[in-house]
């Protein structure tokens, strides 16, 4: 099979329509039953995918419909943790960030469904995003292990299974997240255990998502990580990538193509000329163009042309290095 | 033994859509006034209530400590500085808005009872380094930045505050900070209390005090904050109490961990008071938690200050 080149691609989320915020909420104020929230969840995630195959990106994903956020969500999963409240993420926003109160235990696997369900919609590629373990400890009180590092370990064992999990269920891309890896640069070689073990015989392709980032404090090291593919975001810093000009880059790119912080729909001019910067550090077929990170953030229909655009340009390329 | 809260609580659940209907115009802002004093009233009434003895009024109309000090005194925006003035104006001109705390503190102390209210105010240098400064140095910034505060401060003092918490976590969170620069801190330190007869406190947290500790110990202040409770900077500090004592200043202790849900127990603050008293030639120990409570769900920080007040009564 000859190698695409400039495959397209998502990050994971989208944003939820009203009525799956509004059963979320319901659901946490116990109104409504997992299964009606499910449901709803299901009947989203067909018009995400109905989004991806219109604008026609190669990789897709069910944008994370199913899960309220992204540490809550596993921290509801996962054995060992418990959610006393909101508490401030900063000014007058807030999240609720869970404890682990006591050992975390691996109760069953957790994404399977969400691939499974997103398989039976689409004949394209499936990519399935997991928040690392580093970031959600991170995101967590630590109430049950000595130290974050013993926490981490822990969780990362339990990630592993899923993954494997995962894998055989059919699943042949993962994406860790770790938006939490660039603000503690310091720890960065506690991340890197943590991914080894979570990765551990898992041979399917993987890739490891960071942002919010200061990446130069994290790069080049970030190369040693055992994954295949680095995704970073890229347009929101105008391309400039010359620092990761600085070592070879040893591993395929998921190369930030739009910006998901501003509500301008970027051209195809623009990602064309940005996205060609990236050929000065790998070839076509190991630069993935993707948005810099999740569309949660931006309303639909500005998601939905900023991927239309993204794909336009990749196709652009495409034709001029066939 | 005494106890003291260190900073803002979390706001109640109640606060928080308030504030975002605030913010579209659905309510007014003196309705919104009210649901700060509602939160104020109750968070007086649950640290009187819990026996401690210094209490802070919540800062519920806060966002943190410093940015909206610096914003509406200083006239910075968050990540740059609002050019109202030119820069030789913008030396004399600070005052314009001082009595910003001291508002707040008024209203708040009618509201207690017994306890004391501390004044919570943000240290010369944490502002400098929680903003955009330039065209100024951090040296020619700090010094600003004690004049405007002794203002201030003056203001709480004619409220009848007698009690500041001066809060200066940049001192031990940044680290490699030039001699000049802690040095700046500390005469700075002394002009914000200039004339005015009353305790205050050197307040750190989030980080051990480390190479500036014994520089922290000459700042012209009557108690030092430290934290006791997270991991590495606990025992850092530990071992700082353990080898130079605390000067003779008083030591708000903070040994309740206000950044993990976990709950302390009597046996834990009791080993850890210990500890630290062990290191000290002289000078109390107050009870405190290692930060503000406000990073916490609300649930978990009602209880911590109950048991603060309750273990501290019992040593
Ligand atoms: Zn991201």
């Amino acid at each position: 099979m000859a190698k695409e080149i400039f495959p397209t691609t998502i990050v994971g989320s989208y944003s939820k329509p009203d009525y799956l915020n509004d059963a979320f909420k319901e659901y946490y104020a116990g109104k409504i039953s997992h299964e009606q929230l499910h449901k709803l969840a299901e009947k989203a995630i067909v018009d995400v995918i109905k989004d991806h195959e219109e604008a026609d990106v190669d990789i897709v994903s069910d944008g994370e419909m199913r899960r309220s956020e992204m540490t809550e969500f596993f921290a509801e999963n996962i054995g060992g943790f418990k959610m006393f409240g909101p508490v401030r993420v900063w000014g007058n926003n807030y999240y609720q960030k869970p404890s682990i109160i006591e050992k975390m235990t691996y109760k069953k696997p957790i994404l399977v469904d969400e691939y499974n369900y997103t398989k039976s919609l689409t004949k394209k590629r499936i990519k399935v995003p997991i928040t690392g373990p580093y970031t959600i400890v991170d995101w967590s009180f630590n109430e049950a292990y000595r130290n974050k590092e013993e926490a981490i370990y822990a969780l990362a064992e339990i990630e592993n299974r899923e993954l494997k999990a995962l894998v055989k269920a059919g699943v042949d891309f993962i994406q860790i997240d770790e938006p939490a890896l660039s603000t503690h640069p310091e720890e960065i070689e506690i991340a890197r255990k943590a991914i080894e073990i979570t990765t551990k015989g898992i041979d399917v392709k993987k890739g490891l998502h960071i942002c919010y980032g200061e990446y130069d404090k994290i790069y080049p090291a970030v190369l040693d990580f055992n994954v295949d593919q680095i995704d970073l975001e890229l347009a929101n810093r105008k391309w400039d990538i010359d620092f990761l000009k600085e070592h070879e880059f040893t591993k395929e790119i998921g190369y930030g193509a739009c910006d998901v912080h501003n509500p301008r729909v970027e051209t195809v001019e623009e990602i064309v000329a940005g996205v060609r910067k990236g050929l000065e550090l790998v070839s076509p077929e190991k630069l993935f163009v993707k948005p810099d990170c999740g569309l949660k953030m931006l309303p639909r229909n500005i998601a939905f042309e900023k991927l239309k655009v993204m794909v336009k340009a990749a196709k652009v390329l495409r034709k001029e290095f066939e | 033994m005494k106890s003291t809260t260190v900073g803002l609580y979390p706001r109640p659940e109640y606060l928080q859509p308030a504030i975002r209907h605030f913010a579209k115009g659905r309510i007014s802002a003196e309705q919104l006034e009210q649901e700060y004093r509602k939160a104020a009233k109750n968070y007086i009434e649950l640290q009187e209530k819990a026996g401690i003895d210094y209490i802070t009024s919540g800062g519920f109309s806060w966002d943190d400590v410093i940015t909206p000090y610096a914003a509406n005194t200083f006239g910075f925006k968050l990540g740059g500085l609002i050019r109202f003035f030119d820069n030789n104006n913008y030396y004399r001109k600070p005052s314009l808005t001082v009595g910003l705390i001291a508002r707040e503190w008024k209203v708040a102390d009618e509201m207690k009872k017994k306890a004391e209210l501390k004044a919570i105010v943000p240290g010369p240098f944490t502002l400098a380094k929680m903003s955009e400064i330039a065209p100024f140095t951090t040296e020619e910034f700090v010094a600003i930045a004690g004049q405007v505060l002794n203002a201030e401060v003056k203001a709480l003092y004619a409220a009848g505050c007698r009690n500041f918490q001066i809060d200066e976590p940049s001192l031990v969170f940044e680290k490699n900070i030039p001699d000049e620069e802690v040095d700046a801190a500390s005469i700075a330190f002394a002009e914000l209390r200039k004339g005015i007869d009353s305790q205050f406190c050197l307040q750190t947290y989030f980080g051990g005090a480390g190479e500036v500790y014994e520089k922290l110990l000459d700042f012209p202040a009557d108690l030092i904050g430290l934290d006791f409770a997270s991991v590495a900077s606990g025992k850092e500090n530990f071992d700082l109490v353990k080898e130079h004592g605390t000067g003779g200043k008083k030591l708000v202790a903070g040994v309740i961990d206000a950044r993990n849900t976990k709950m302390e127990t009597e046996a834990d603050v009791k080993k850890a008071i210990e500890k630290i008293r062990s290191g000290m030639k002289d000078g109390a120990v107050i009870l405190a938690p290692n930060a503000a409570l406000e990073y916490l769900p609300e649930v978990i920080a009602e209880k911590k200050v109950k048991f603060l007040g309750e273990v501290a009564r019992k040593l």
